[in-house]
């Protein structure tokens, strides 16, 4: 019994550790069938594409974009094409203005990593 | 036994941050993962021969889709670019740097070409027609549009203002946003080099 409560402690203290150094994009758009893309937030909260998208800097952060549509998509800079899931790396903080094919109500979006 | 646990615990942390950690050396641009495959494009020139885009071993391509007529943001891109090249020295020689116009309609093969030259005389110029410029920008998924201006050939061109580096396969691997400098380009550009 001691020796299960061990190796149960031992995959426990593991899965966390994977849980919180499992690289996560800083940013998580998905665009489903229709094209008007959404971003999700951490604990399953969803939100409209804003117009500009604030990214917190440190490290390298990410920028996944999960196309359901049937079409190419543009956001900004980045894009991905129908069924497709990229994800954009971000070298250095910095403005990322560009078309925005998959906004409700803008043209554009821009990314602010600060 | 507990001291065994704790430091076979401790050990499997370390070993999941090392291994997050690893991984080929961070591209300077923006990376994209998966990477873009380019199909190759053909372009007729103004002395009647063809370009194409196909990749060249160990032959970088650096693309950037622009306009002559444009007021801002082409010049300082292709004045960046120069200044890449140069300081690359004879490496720069190496790789090709294609100028692709947005506005066939205005942009005929020898402006474009003449265009790109101003900024350096290797700057390759292309223009085509409206099918292929609309698949080459769809290959690199960028957009443009026109924005009406006071007479119909005197208007504007919205469009993507990124640089894009693809390497000697034919891969997309990086992209720079505008005015973003040249430290970046020239880092990544001496890596695929190598």
């Amino acid at each position: 019994m001691k020796r299960v409560l061990q190796v149960g402690t031992v995959v426990a203290i593991t899965a966390v550790a994977a849980l919180a150094t499992w690289p996560r994009p800083a940013v998580d758009i998905r665009i489903p069938e229709g094209g008007v893309a959404e971003v999700h937030r951490r604990f399953w909260r969803v939100q409209m594409l804003p117009e500009t998208i604030f990214v917190a800097a440190g490290g390298r952060p990410r920028v996944r974009i999960t196309n359901s549509d049937s079409m190419q998509h543009r956001l900004g800079l980045f894009a991905a094409d129908a069924g497709e899931t990229v994800e954009y790396t971000l070298p250095q903080p910095g403005t990322y203005t560009g078309e925005c094919s998959a906004h409700p109500t803008s043209s554009t979006l821009t990314f602010v990593v600060r | 036994m507990r001291v065994l646990t704790t430091r076979a615990s401790a050990l499997g942390a370390l070993v999941l941050l090392a291994l997050s950690a690893c991984g080929e050396p961070a591209w300077k641009g923006i990376s994209m993962d998966p990477s873009r495959e380019i199909p190759a494009f053909s372009f007729v020139q103004s002395d009647g021969t063809t370009y194409s885009t196909s990749p060249e071993a160990g032959r970088p391509t650096f693309v950037f889709f622009g306009y002559t007529h444009c007021p801002d943001v082409c010049p300082i891109t292709l004045g960046e670019w120069s200044k890449a090249k140069r300081t690359l020295g004879e490496d720069g020689e190496r790789v090709r740097w294609l100028f692709v116009t947005i506005d066939p309609e205005r942009d005929s093969a020898v402006l474009a070409e003449s265009y790109a030259r101003q900024f350096d005389e290797s700057f390759i110029g292309l223009s085509g027609d409206a099918e292929t410029v609309a698949a080459i920008q769809k290959a690199f998924a960028v957009g443009s549009y026109q924005e009406p201006g006071a007479s119909d050939d005197d208007y504007l061109m919205a469009h993507a203002s990124q640089s894009f580096l693809v390497d000697g396969t034919g891969v997309l691997r990086t992209m720079y946003s505008f005015n973003s400098g040249v430290d970046a380009m020239v880092s990544d550009l001496q890596r695929l080099l190598r």
